[in-house]
């Protein structure tokens, strides 16, 4: 169904202001209009400008209200991001087909609040600022914008399938943040891990990466090093100086046990929403298994300090020493807070069960790398076994090479297959000259003088799968040896230790881990919630952050008594199909994964320095630039904007739609581009920093502008004191452009008292050919230009532009035809008056009207129709028709209103 | 018909061979009137383009003469001369023409003598090539 | 043709007086009183005496560097050349370099049948053929070396390395012992009837040879058979620059070269530039030989800065100001040798680093090679 009465409606192309002019002269005599305009707001070429001839009006200031009235008039309706698409009738009945492109966020929803902004890692040149400044996937055109409705710049489909995102138990937004890394954008990038993730810099250290493992990339060459330009990000950014987040009280408080990973994160997100937060730590310093399970070589601890300290600034209180159950119990905490979180993680170790475990000398791993966390040091023997093959025993056997045992050898009942410790850990044990002692386990210990002095160990051989899935090792009888040692740490897993709970009645499996409810994370006690190792057992920093987010997010609902949200199902990772890998090979040339470089493994061992290098920024440029995602233009579909856009106007799978109405008559003011004058290759323009064109000198000018209006040159962001203007650039030239513009001797001379306007005194020359000051008062402009504005008139269209190396100030070689010399100008900014062209060939080619040799609408009588084109019932204004400044375009405007009016009254 | 005149273009030195030719004809020697002199102050000052323009104005030799090494008036002339003639006889030579065309001599003020015997050698060489190959450029005369 | 048809001709008449031409002429960077737009004026106010007796009609380089830029399509160069036409008619000449040796040389060469001893340079180490389909024209490069022996200047090397290329391309062409001037300086300088003997000699020397395709390594030869000889007489072959014949072949035959380690930047000649759109062809040789990096000058291409002097006509201090302009430009890129593909730009960039005594410049030596030589060096053997 279409829409609209043809002989009382009216179709106006283009919103710019000839055409806001025309609808609105057309609403006003009671007429249906619907004004189409390509791009997110109308306003057109005006709106860019910082001052309008001849008044030196602030453009936007008179545009504005203009802009307004269109909108909100009963009788316009706007049709923005819009093209007509086909026009079929004739005068007082064309039928047009309007295609609206969809913007991927529900206008009707949408209430321009900028949020989504914010979070968009997408950063684009920005078009309204002419490619000065930037602006994001989803964008509103400037900030005055009518409507002021965002859209999302979405180009190309993604191709990768963001596995990392579903991979990664907190969501982490992956292909955003290695996007803004890519961007040169660091701090933006650890502000985004941040937001799911309150420990960046410990994850990019120690996360086992689960991203990594199913990164699409990978599919193709090799995936993307997600971890190491994590720590990138964290080590480009002043955590300290970091800005804190307002936070709204809420005058609710709640108690954290446990300054682990799932305390630390619970607290942060809790914290955020405005609650009191408290976290009890019985050690002496806070941080739980980072602080102390983790040795300082992996994640030094002036970095968790650093993070930690973040979390306290945002309102978290930590009592460290202080231990629950004997310093205080469940039940008084309980009293004071609304809400208990516990997060005490899994500190206890596990014993071999041999004969002389109780030995001097025999150490449990957890409580050795705690004892060396703490206080920096601990005894080992020259001769050191580790027993156990998961990522403790590596840390304890590295640890006690780097406290100097001189033979450090790891004690391993299965096969190197079996061994949990990640491969990379493990290499990186071999290369410290660590030895591994494979099927190979403990059977007793000898002392000797009350220490320690030989083991007693017994071969293996695999057997069936046990419970856990692996093969069962099995003793191979007779194969026992007895090999001298001094320091055995066993390492052999650890356990949480759970029993202070058991006061408050909370339930324990019979494991001893707390149970709870997986959706709500709450215990079977009210106000009680767990998360963590405690729940879990012995797990992954960030499985314990995810565990304290979504335990954040339950106790805040239990505090607002909110039923609990329904956590949205779990995405699987998918994996690009074969077609697919195939097609990316072609598209994107193979790339191997940037390395971080490492420490000398002859030094490193020497102390406990950290092992791995960072990144310089050019590496991680050239890493983060391998993300599939990042390689094409536009959005890269992060869904960033759509977790922060709180009227939930996210539509990814909008589609563009169409519209019919039936209109009496057309009127086509589609406006201006600009020349591209580049091939003017003697000016210079893209080459010369300081050689910039007319349009982009009004963005550097206005307010709104990327330099908030404060006119500095491009080089070195000086203010200049001496600019030159050159006229006629691609305009009446045989080459580009035969006609003039109509404009240019005028704006450049606004332009020029604009820049006096800024910083008075500044000095400018205008290089012109002929003045065409043809206009009343335009002549007075000029000479009061001269008289008032340091403004200087050169009859001379130069022929080259040069460049001073020291200060990269143009210079303009000329010829005074006044004295027929030819001379040399520096300065130190050039601004190319560009010729402008009509953009209105679509257009044409849709409503069937000619078109003259340069583009312009083509008039058959110019003389007593000049605003009607070839095709009955269809008008033209505006630059479209032909060159000319905005008065005339708005006049025009309103002829062609005039004439639209007449011919739908009957007339011809 | 009339027996072929050669016409020779002669670069004298004012110091030397020009006084030469002077004191031939005061000594009534007697030598050939197909020579035509143009005295210069040295024959160092012989550019090619001298040489070549009296071939284009229907010239069908020339001759360049001056002091001997030792006794010129300037020191180097004759130097400048040989150095000169060589880049020229090379041009000719390029060009087609008959090295006999062109010769370089030393004549000092008091061989008269030789100058005449110069002169008539080349007549009789140039009677037998002919005339030079080159048309008269329209206005030359020599 | 007189001073009306000339306006006419060259579209003089349109000329907006803005002087960009001006600011673009090289010589009117060093010489401020000169200006093509004054030129135009006196043209266009119907000062015709003024005109052809003006010292300065016979400075213009003919570069075509205004004429590329002008906003008008003024055909500057031709209205310089047919003007010039005008004062030559009327015994003007401007000011011969080297005395008017070269112009006699061209003259006498004009004016004669005599056989020229063009080839004794030539040995045996290259293979010609008469019965070729294809010639390689020598041009005026015999006379320049006895003319240039004190810069010095090997001109007969670039038709060495010539053969040597078109050799190891497995074609034996035509060298035409009657070859003469190809009457580019005659034409330029106003000199037609000059002009049109050589123009109708050569034609009928190689109508009567039957070649298909004649090779040039000099841009001003090719642009004169290609674009002027058509108006005069009828020439029924093909004409290249060794350069295209080089990119074409890179093309069609998959051409390899063997390395050599070389820092060049390249100077675009007027001819094969400006005139006849010819910027690509030895950029894609140079790309081509292994160990060659091209490190361009800040003028390039259409923006190429001429070598300073052409004719051999009012080469004064201007033009030496030029050439040193360029040179200079020429080291600031760091280049060890500064690569062009015309023999004259070769002989006026040598010719201004001889510094003859006068006062000490800015330093300006550099190797200067031409494109062929290169090439030649390349295929080795």
């Amino acid at each position: 169904m279409s829409r609209g009465n043809g002989h009382k409606s009216v179709l106006v192309i283009g919103g710019g202001i000839a055409g806001i002019q025309a609808s609105l002269d057309l609403a006003n005599m009671g007429l249906q209009v619907y004004l189409v305009e390509k791009s997110p707001s109308i306003g057109g070429r005006m709106a860019q400008l910082d001052k309008t001839f001849p008044t030196n009006d602030c453009a936007m200031c008179i545009l504005a209200p203009k802009m307004i009235e269109a909108s909100s008039h009963a009788n316009i309706e706007l049709y923005t991001y819009s093209e007509a698409e086909e026009v079929s009738g004739e005068v007082g009945n064309f039928r047009v087909k309007i295609r609206k492109r969809s913007p991927f966020v529900d206008w009707s929803k949408c209430t321009g609040c900028g949020l989504c902004e914010e979070g968009c890692p997408v950063i684009l040149p920005n078009e309204f600022d002419q490619g000065l400044g930037k602006r994001k996937a989803i964008f509103v055109l400037f900030p005055q914008a009518v409507p002021k409705k965002y859209v999302i710049d979405k180009r190309e489909e993604r191709p990768c399938k963001a596995a990392c995102k579903d991979a990664c138990p907190a969501h982490t937004n992956v292909l955003g943040y290695i996007k803004l890394i890519a961007e040169g954008e660091f701090e933006e990038a650890y502000k985004l891990i941040r937001d799911t993730n309150p420990l960046p810099a410990v994850c990019g250290r120690i996360c086992y990466a689960p991203c990594e493992e199913v990164c699409n990339r990978g599919q193709l060459d090799e995936p993307m090093a997600i971890r190491d330009l994590k720590r990138f990000a964290a080590d480009h950014v002043n955590i300290e100086e970091l800005e804190l987040p307002t936070i709204t009280k809420t005058g609710k408080k709640v108690a954290i046990v446990g300054s682990g990973p799932a305390g630390l994160a619970a607290a942060n997100d809790l914290a955020i929403k405005g609650y009191g937060v408290t976290v009890f730590e019985a050690l002496p310093e806070p941080g739980g298994m980072l602080r102390v399970g983790i040795p300082e070589y992996r994640l030094p601890k002036e970095v968790l300090r650093k993070e930690i300290g973040y979390i306290q600034k945002l309102g978290v209180e930590i009592r460290t020493g202080v231990r629950v159950g004997k310093d205080i119990t469940l039940e008084e905490i309980r009293k004071e807070y609304g809400a208990i979180f516990i997060g005490t993680g899994a500190h206890g170790g596990m014993r071999l069960g041999v004969e002389g475990e109780d030995l001097s000398g025999v150490m449990e791993g957890i409580s050795f790398l705690r004892v060396v966390n703490l206080r920096g040091k601990a005894e080992v023997g020259k001769r050191t076994a580790v027993i156990g093959g998961g990522n403790t025993a590596v840390d304890c056997a590295r640890t006690a090479k780097r406290l100097g045992a001189e033979e450090v050898r790891i004690v391993y009942r299965r096969s190197r297959a079996e061994m949990p410790a990640s491969a990379e850990e493990v290499a990186a044990v071999e290369e410290e000259g660590i030895g591994i002692e494979l099927l190979t386990t403990p059977t007793r210990f000898f002392s000797e003088n009350g220490r320690l002095a030989r083991m007693e160990c017994i071969r293996m051989k695999l057997g069936e799968p046990d419970a856990s899935g692996r093969p069962r090792p099995i003793p191979i009888e007779g194969s026992e040896f007895t090999t001298p040692v001094d320091t055995v740490i066993a390492a052999l897993g650890q356990v949480p230790e759970t029993e202070f709970v058991t006061e408050l009645g909370i339930s324990l499996s019979p494991r001893g881990t707390i149970g709870i409810d997986p959706k709500t994370r709450a215990t079977n006690i009210e106000g009680v919630f767990a998360g963590g190792d405690v729940v879990t057992g012995p797990a992954f920093v960030i499985d314990a952050i995810a565990a304290g987010q979504k335990a954040a997010r339950s106790i805040d609902c239990y505090l607002k008594r909110e039923p609990v949200a329904v956590e949205e199902e779990e995405r699987v990772p998918e994996k690009l199909s074969e077609e697919e890998v195939a097609d990316r090979q072609k598209r994107y040339p193979s790339q191997k994964r940037v390395k971080m470089r490492e420490e000398p493994t002859q030094e490193r061992v020497k102390d406990f320095r950290e092992v791995s290098l960072a990144y310089t920024p050019e590496e991680a440029i050239e890493e983060a630039s391998r993300c599939l995602a990042g390689l094409i233009e536009g959005c890269i579909e992060c869904h960033e904007c759509e977790k922060r856009c709180e009227a939930k106007a996210l539509v990814y799978t909008m589609q563009d739609e169409h519209v019919e109405v039936d209109v009496g008559a057309i009127i086509l003011a589609t406006g201006l581009d600009l020349y591209d004058v580049s091939p003017l290759t003697e000016y210079g323009y893209g080459k010369i920093k300081n050689v910039i064109t007319a349009l982009e000198y009004e963005r550097l000018t206005a307010a709104s502008g990327p330099t908030f209006g404060e006119l500095r040159r491009p080089s070195d962001e000086k203010i200049p004191e001496n600019i030159a203007f050159i006229q006629c650039v691609g305009s009446r030239d045989f080459r580009h452009k035969t006609y003039c513009s109509a404009v240019c001797c005028m704006h450049a001379t606004k332009e020029a008292m604009l820049a006096y306007e800024h910083h008075p005194g500044t000095k400018s020359t205008i290089f012109y050919i002929d003045m065409r000051a043809v206009g009343k008062g335009f002549q007075e402009y000029i000479a009061r230009a001269q008289e008032e504005y340091n403004v200087t008139y050169i009859r001379s269209r130069p022929g080259k532009i040069e460049v001073t190396p020291e200060n990269d100030n143009p210079i303009i070689w000329y010829e005074d035809t006044t004295t027929s010399e030819t001379k040399k100008f520096e300065t130190e900014l050039v601004i190319l008056c560009q010729a402008m062209i009509p953009r209105n060939e679509e257009a044409a080619k849709i409503l069937g009207v000619s078109l003259d040799d340069c583009g312009f609408v083509e008039i058959p009588d110019k003389i007593f129709h000049p605003l009607d084109t070839a095709r009955s019932g269809i008008f033209a204004c505006g630059y479209a028709h032909s060159p000319r400044d905005i008065p005339d375009s708005v006049t025009q405007a309103s002829g062609a209103a005039a004439r639209v009016a007449e011919v739908l009254a009957g007339g011809s | 018909m009339a027996e072929f005149e050669p016409q020779i273009i002669a670069f004298c030195c004012n110091w030397c061979t020009y006084a030469a030719a002077d004191l031939a004809g005061t000594s009534r020697v007697h030598y050939p009137p197909n020579v035509k002199i143009v005295r210069v102050m040295c024959s160092g000052m012989v550019n090619p383009i001298y040489v070549l323009k009296a071939f284009e104005s229907g010239a069908d030799g020339v001759l360049v003469a001056g002091c001997n090494l030792v006794d010129c008036y300037y020191l180097d002339g004759p130097v400048k001369c040989d150095a000169m003639f060589a880049i020229l006889k090379k041009l000719v030579h390029i060009l087609g023409l008959e090295d006999e065309r062109l010769r370089r001599e030393m004549i000092s003020a008091s061989e008269g003598v030789v100058f005449a015997r110069v002169v008539e050698e080349m007549v009789e060489g140039l009677k037998k090539l002919g005339p030079a190959p080159f048309k008269v450029k329209k206005g030359a005369v020599v | 043709m007189n001073l009306y048809e000339i306006i006419q001709d060259t579209k003089t008449h349109y000329c907006l007086e803005c002087g960009k031409c001006s600011s673009i002429c090289p010589i009117s960077r060093y010489d401020p009183q000169y200006s093509p737009r004054v030129m135009i004026e006196d043209a266009l106010f119907g000062f015709e005496e003024e005109l052809i007796h003006n010292h300065k009609l016979f400075s213009c380089l003919t570069c075509y560097a205004c004429q590329l830029k002008c906003p008008s399509d003024v055909d500057y160069p031709l209205f310089i050349r047919k003007t010039r036409e005008l004062a030559a008619a009327a015994g003007e000449h401007g000011d011969y370099a080297h005395s008017g040796t070269l112009q006699s040389l061209v003259g006498l060469m004009a004016r004669s049948s005599i056989k020229q001893r063009r080839f004794e340079w030539f040995s045996n180490s290259y293979r010609t053929s008469e019965s070729s389909d294809v010639m390689l024209f020598i041009g005026c490069s015999p006379y320049f070396e006895p003319v240039f022996e004190d810069i010095p200047v090997r001109t007969l090397d670039i038709a060495e390395a010539s053969l040597k290329i078109l050799n190891s391309l497995g074609i034996e062409p035509l060298v035409h012992p009657d070859e003469k001037c190809c009457g580019h300086d005659a034409l330029w300088l106003g000199d037609m009837e000059t002009f049109r003997i050589l123009a109708e000699h050569n034609a009928a020397i190689i109508k009567e040879s039957g070649v298909k395709k004649l090779i040039f390594f000099c841009p001003e030869g090719y642009r004169t058979f290609k674009l002027d000889y058509p108006n005069y007489v009828k020439l029924d072959c093909e004409v290249m620059h060794i350069s295209e014949f080089l990119a074409q072949r890179l093309e069609t035959e998959g051409l390899r070269f063997n390395e050599v380690k070389k820092k060049v930047t390249y100077q675009d000649p007027c001819r094969l530039g400006r005139h006849l759109g010819i910027y690509d062809a030895p950029r894609k040789v140079l790309a081509s030989i292994p160990g060659i990096e091209l490190v361009e000058m800040e003028h390039i291409r259409e923006d190429s800065i001429c070598c300073g002097t052409s004719c051999f006509t009012n080469c004064d201090s201007y033009s030496k100001q030029i050439r040193v302009g360029r040179l200079v430009e020429a080291k600031a890129t760091g280049a060890e040798t500064l690569i062009t593909s015309c023999p004259k730009c070769q002989t006026h960039f040598k010719c201004a680093m001889v510094a003859r005594g006068e006062e000490k410049g800015p330093e300006v030596e550099i190797e200067v090679m031409d494109l062929a030589n290169l090439v030649a060096n390349a295929i080795g053997g």
